[in-house]
């Protein structure tokens, strides 16, 4: 069966700062092994420049023969160069230094350098390379292996930050460093050097930015500006040189006046912390890059150009995966109090929907504030209500938990809440689920709690003095001999609910809180974490999970059909097949029929290299629908694992391989015939003709063969023009 | 002269090609992800139709003089596939869902616009001034498109003119290349079968009445089934399917689909089972969904649609329904049509599963003149839910509360107030209000008017006997809403739920039979049964909350005894002796209490369940007693 793990989304795209061209249309950033290009007027992605095998460490853009180049360089030595225009590699080199930690390109008028700093028999040694020669030569600076930063100022000096000190080395003397120290218990967190001046900014623990001017003197001059309480996270510079930006845990981007520290911008409510910031060599935009995997581009005035944004990052992934059936996106957490709709089809962020409604409160200096989070989602079969359980967990104080049900309303395509219930269990929600009906009028949802009860809520009218309304209330709760109860899962038909008492499971009728049948073995101990019903010809299964087996219940004989002893640690059920599927602790995955002990599909080794699995979900494709298709084909499984990354597992895909298993291009036989850099004068890419760039001897060579040759000026007196005309149009 | 007389024809011309443009304005790209318009102004208006987002406006330069007539998507995906060594090598680094928009105008020049930049990557100029009317492409690097005589082929890597050959007299105002051969559609009143290679006509169709606008092909079913086009016009009230088997004469159309007027968009669907659907928009604003299977015979009657979908906005005031217009639809499964509604200004797109049964599928919507997302919002990607007015705010010791945000309802003066109003009240001072010994009338008053202060009167009387006794006057039909009114009343806080308990414990008493009986049982019960439970829930913990105070507030109380014990008396010891050692008795007794107090304090802390919190409310709640 070729059934693969096609990466999806996820990683982080902030822990290098994006890299803006020099016109500032396109902004660069490094995920994974890759730098990625995007156009910063639309946020788009035109371009991405792959090659690197590890990760990379630094990249910068340059100018090399005139062209705007890409140079990256990853941890283990490989420095690419590719040319912007044709994405071709220019240069391709490999460093024998391992372990390299940071890579910075020299902009110079010459060839091409870079600093690159690596660990070298226990510490870190800073080297200047020349990417064009096999060149090296060696700083007089060498640091304790611990925690550091460097910035690059022109082709000048460079600046290394570490814990209590700051050493500048000057590129034109470089084995003499000048070394500054600040007193603890401040450490410096980050440096960033003027563009052109021998201006050093560095931002400490306390949340101070100290700017040190006579830099180059054994007595420098150092100025402080104050306003973050948590420590700086980062710093740009302008590429003047007149004011810079800070920001931090704050999630508040400061601008501050060089020569005037009451003078003070602030972009507030940024969505996460501040972990990088860019300014684009022509001062007309700022690159943001913050922790929730996005870049916002900005203007000098604050206002938002674009954002550039993929799967959400987000402390947690409480809610799992959630189907939505209308759009056919995946629902989970996003920022905090959000939750992110993500189209799977094309792998991109439809919305964030701000479900809490509350503002992001960001720590204090000496203390954890905790924010509200959602940590449950249930929508109902036709997609029209939306049940979220946010969830405030403080330590100190008591928690809150609320269940708010949205209906989607469809006159103005947005969601709106329509009931708010505060602490409905007494701790914790640990699942919920609607009646899986397409029936608007008495649906029910049923909650389960940490309360060992469950709550089942229904959809009724109220009225009030001069309307009718919807409202949810609850109908009744059920308890079963004081048990913890888990899990819970609704027949297809939405007659019959399953809730998991500690080992048993016991099914009920909604309507009424009948208890219809009490299922429990000798056989399971451990008490059962998961149950799904069956559907279409089996939806007389039940198949129940622990952490010690997995079991199926017949409900018409109320036997036990088969049982299988493993480690559930997800229990999930395909909607358009009759397939379900279990992931084990140990990232064994098997996707079977109730019906049968007999495994549809079963394999250790797909998630073999993933973390821990946090989520997962069958998700409809395109091609649902086909019956003739494989499952995999119809449902794909996506996974989402400890490392914050979505995969699918399913059909082969094409276009989208998994960064773990680079293909080495440069090596095959084909590439063999490709040269390095290639001109073709047919394709000569001068043909992007702008509007702007409208000959403008168009007119005179117009009037001349247009013009009827009886009304002509003699040609002598036009000579002149067309011929200036024609000199002028070469570019 | 020959300058006025151009200008006048290229203003006929002009005005022409609007007409057409106007049908050819909008088209979806191929996935569905972008919906494409050219707005009468001019400009270019590009949707992303699965976030409802507004992304891009494109306004041409020369916008007026030489305007967009026509526009199609290309996506380079398809085009990098044919693959020389050097593709392949570039495909590497260019992303894969690169897509562009070629426009046509009006001046013979083609604008490729990169969805991707937000701009126009390239303009190619044919040097023929001539009027570019419609596009198509085959997923490579030519592009076809129809000018008043000529058919123009452009190449879009080379980007230039690659060919032109002239195809009669007739106008091309539809054209389209057919998938994965070299054959090509063109259309004025008849179509026409070009193979691009050759440059000849292979055959022609002939059945409209009137210039054709839209040409659509019809994916074969399987690689040996016949492959199709439909067709519609400007003037006729009928969609066309032609069969493109070239071996099969015949120049007639196989099948026709009636509409009630012109199309204007259409998106055909076909599933794995061959029959096709086939959604056309029309110019009157709704969509006709057909379902048929084309299997190469004839079918001479026209073919009806299967359903109609309609959207309608229901304007408040005046009860009258007014429809919204629906600009296109395409298919996004067999089931799901995307639609795009709503005035040239705003669009909105909605997924809408198209149900095969009923007749008129009639959506209702809001009417939309302003854009329910800002601008600000497009760019952060966060969205957030509209939290009205009408919220119900629940709690788990009530259901009905919702009284947080809500709007200030005036309440009406009931009908009895009204009255009471007109009488003169001298009369009612004077006399003695008599006792009754039940209450049985006004609960069934204020039960009807649901009058909140009749029935505060009643159901707020603690007297066990008087409310028996009014239970038991109570006729049958009045007992739910008695419910529903002790409901809210159990919701509330100690005193009405005492009450509340005793209206029901009695009303359940009396009223056995009746209450077994009713079918409803658990929906009029549900809700109390709920708060008891939640109330139950409570109860441990209320009860030790109960007992630590006690302890605490007695002790407190002990305190303050000891205290003013000790303190008469050592005042009156010193009244009549002054020795030191008595006062070092004194000294050492209050050191003594102080010890006592700490001990106390020691012993709550000691306690496993006493959490810190309940302390600090402990603490609270004592100083309340004390101060009272």
């Amino acid at each position: 069966m070729d059934i693969k793990v096609n990466f999806k989304a996820g990683g982080s795209f902030v822990e290098l700062p994006p890299q803006f061209s020099s016109n500032a249309e396109n902004v660069y950033i490094a995920w994974k092994n890759r730098i990625l290009g995007y156009s910063t007027k639309t946020g788009a992605q035109f371009a991405e420049f792959r090659g690197i095998k590890d990760r990379i460490v630094g990249f910068g853009v340059h100018y090399y023969d005139s062209y705007e180049c890409v140079t990256a360089c990853s941890c283990s030595g490989e420095i690419i160069t590719w040319k912007v225009v044709t994405f071709f590699k220019l240069l391709t080199k490999t460093i024998k230094e391992r372990n390299i930690k940071t890579f910075h390109v020299i902009q110079s008028e010459g060839a091409p350098r870079a600093l690159i700093s690596f660990k070298q028999d226990g510490k870190i040694v800073f080297q200047i390379i020349e990417l064009t020669l096999e060149i090296s030569h060696n700083c007089g600076l060498t640091i304790t292996p611990y925690h550091y930063q460097v910035d690059v100022s022109s082709d000048k000096y460079f600046a290394v930050v570490q814990k209590l000190s700051l050493n500048v080395v000057s590129f034109k003397d470089v084995l003499k460093a000048y070394t500054f120290c600040i007193d603890s218990p401040r450490e410096f967190t980050c440096v960033a050097c003027h563009p052109e001046n021998e201006i050093i900014l560095t931002g400490d623990s306390a949340g101070r930015v100290v700017v040190w001017q006579r830099i180059f003197t054994s007595k420098p001059s150092k100025a402080v500006f104050h306003w973050h309480t948590l420590p700086v996270k980062c710093l740009g510079f302008s590429t003047s040189g007149s004011y810079f930006y800070s920001g931090g845990d704050e999630s508040v981007l400061v601008r501050w006046q060089l020569d005037n520290h009451y003078e003070r911008k602030f972009l507030p409510r940024l969505a996460s912390t501040i972990a990088q910031i860019r300014v684009s060599p022509n001062n007309a935009l700022v690159a943001i890059a913050t922790n929730d995997n996005a870049v916002r581009i900005v203007d000098p005035r604050f206002e938002n150009v674009s954002l550039i944004q993929n799967l959400v990052i987000g402390d947690s992934y409480e809610t799992g995966i959630v189907v939505d059936p209308k759009t056919k996106a995946l629902i989970m957490n996003g920022n905090v109090g959000q939750i992110q709709f993500y189209s799977s089809c094309d792998n991109s962020l439809l919305y964030n929907v701000d479900v809490v409604g509350q503002n992001k409160v960001s720590s204090e200096r000496n203390c954890n504030i905790e924010n509200t989070q959602v940590s449950k989602i249930a929508i109902s079969k036709n997609g029209l209500w939306l049940a979220t359980v946010e969830s405030r967990r403080d330590p100190d104080y008591s928690s809150e938990l609320r269940l708010k049900l949205w209906k989607f309303d469809v006159t103005i395509q947005s969601f709106k809440l329509n009931t708010w219930m505060e602490d409905l269990h007494e701790n914790h929600i640990h699942a919920l689920a609607f009646q899986p009906l397409e029936t608007v009028d008495d649906l029910k949802l049923v909650t389960v709690g940490g309360d060992k009860k469950f709550n089942v809520l229904h959809l009724t009218e109220t009225e009030t003095a001069n309307s009718k309304s919807e409202i949810w209330m609850g109908l009744w709760v059920g308890f079963y001999h004081d048990l913890p109860c888990k899990d819970l899962s609704f027949s297809i038909d939405g007659s019959l609910v399953a809730v998991t008492f500690g080992n048993t499971v016991t099914t009920w009728l909604p309507d009424h809180g009948d208890l219809k049948c009490v299922l429990s073995h000798p056989m399971c101990k451990k008490d059962i974490t998961h149950v799904e019903f069956g559907t279409s010809n089996q939806c007389h299964l039940l198949v129940a999970a622990s952490s010690e087996r997995l079991c199926v219940w017949n409900l018409l004989t109320l036997t036990m059909v088969w049982t299988v002893p493993v480690n559930v640690s997800i229990l999930i059920a395909d909607t358009v097949t009759t397939n379900m599927a279990i992931i084990t602790k140990d990232n064994m995955v098997f996707v079977f029929a109730p019906i049968s002990p007999e495994p549809v599909f079963s394999s250790d080794k797909l998630l073999k290299k993933s973390g821990s699995i946090y989520a997962a979900a069958f998700v409809p494709s395109r091609q649902s629908n086909d019956t003739k298709l494989q499952w995999y084909r119809r449902s794909p499984i996506f996974v989402l694992d400890a490392k914050k990354e979505l995969f699918s597992l399913g059909a082969d895909e094409e276009n989208l391989d998994t960064p773990r298993e680079i293909q080495e291009i440069s090596k095959s036989l084909f590439s063999m015939t490709i040269p390095q850099s290639q001109t073709d004068k047919n394709k000569s890419t001068k043909s992007v003709e702008h509007f702007y760039l409208k000959d403008i001897g168009e007119k005179n060579m117009k009037k001349y063969l247009e013009a009827p040759i009886q009304t002509m000026i003699p040609i002598r007196i036009m000579c002149r023009t067309l011929l200036t005309s024609m000199v002028l149009q070469k570019p | 002269m020959v300058t006025v007389l151009d200008v006048l024809k290229s203003e006929v011309k002009k005005t022409k090609c609007m007409a057409v443009a106007a049908k050819m304005a909008c088209q979806f790209s191929e996935d569905g992800k972008y919906f494409a318009q050219i707005t009468s102004e001019g400009k270019v208006k590009i949707w992303n139709t699965q976030t409802n987002a507004f992304e891009q406006e494109f306004t041409p330069d020369y916008h007026l003089t030489s305007s967009c007539t026509c526009l199609h998507f290309m996506s380079l995906n398809a085009t990098s596939k044919l693959g020389s060594p050097r593709k392949k090598k570039r495909r590497e680094s260019i992303n894969e869902t690169n897509t562009h928009i070629v426009f046509g105008t009006s001046s013979g020049r083609l604008l490729i616009y990169s969805l991707l930049k937000g701009d126009v990557d390239c303009i190619i100029d044919s040097a023929t001034s001539q009027h570019i009317n419609c596009l198509s492409s085959n997923k490579n690097e030519y592009i076809y498109s129809g000018t008043d005589n000529n058919v123009l082929v452009w190449n879009f890597y080379k980007k230039n003119l690659s060919s032109k050959w002239p195809t009669g007299n007739d106008k091309v105002v539809a054209i389209l290349a057919i998938p994965d051969s070299d054959r090509l559609l063109t259309a004025s009143k008849c179509i026409k079968l070009w193979s691009i290679n050759s440059q000849e006509v292979i055959k022609t169709y002939t059945g409209h009445s009137s210039l054709i606008t839209l040409l659509h092909y019809i994916h074969p079913v399987r690689s040996t089934s016949d492959a199709y086009v439909i067709s519609g016009s400007k003037g006729d009230r009928l969609l066309s399917c032609w069969n493109l088997n070239e071996e099969i004469d015949g120049k007639n159309a196989i099948a026709s689909f009636l509409m009630e007027d012109i199309v204007n968009h259409l998106s055909v669907n076909v599933a794995q089972d061959g029959s096709t659907h086939i959604a056309a928009t029309v110019r009157s604003g709704v969509v006709h969904v057909y379902q048929y299977t084309l299997n190469g015979r004839k079918c001479s009657k026209p073919i009806k649609p299967k359903t109609t979908v309609q959207i309608v906005a229901d304007s408040q005031q005046n009860g009258t329904v007014s429809p919204i217009h629906i600009a296109a639809a395409t298919y996004r499964d067999a089931e799901t049509l995307c639609i795009c509604y709503g005035t040239s200004i705003t669009q909105i797109f909605e997924d809408v599963k198209v149900s095969a049964y009923k007749k008129l599928q009639c959506l209702l919507r809001e009417n939309v003149l302003k854009p329910n997302v800002s601008k600000e919002n497009q760019i952060s990607k966060l969205r957030t839910p509209v939290v009205g007015n009408d919220v119900h705010y629940l709690s788990s010791q009530s259901s009905t509360i919702s009284t947080k945000r809500k709007n200030d309802g005036q309440q009406e003066v009931p009908m009895e107030k009204r009255l009471e109003n007109l009488m003169v009240n001298e009369s009612d001072s004077n006399e003695k209000v008599p006792r009754a010994n039940n209450f049985a009338k006004l609960l069934i008053q204020g039960l009807h008017s649901k009058d909140k202060s009749i029935l505060q009167t009643v159901l707020l009387k603690k007297d066990e006997q008087l409310i028996k006794n009014t239970i038991k006057r109570l006729p049958i039909d009045v007992i739910p809403p008695l419910f529903e009114e002790l409901t809210k009343l159990i919701q509330g806080k100690t005193l009405s739920r005492r009450i509340g308990l005793m209206w029901v414990k009695n009303l359940i008493l009396i009223n056995t039979s009746l209450l077994m009986t009713n079918p409803n049982l658990s929906t009029i019960f549900g809700d109390i049964l709920r708060t008891i439970e939640a109330g139950l829930a409570l109860q441990a913990p209320r009860n030790q909350l109960m007992g630590r105070l006690e302890l605490l507030v007695s002790q407190i109380n002990n305190i303050s005894k000891q205290e003013s014990q000790d303190y008469e008396p050592a005042l009156v010891f010193n009244d009549k002796v002054s020795s030191d050692s008595d006062n070092d008795e004194m000294e050492f007794e209050e050191h003594s209490s102080s010890e006592n107090e700490w001990e106390e304090q020691s012993s709550g802390e000691e306690d496993p369940d006493n959490v810190k919190m309940n302390e600090t409310d402990d603490q609270n709640e004592s100083d309340e007693a004390m101060s009272s």
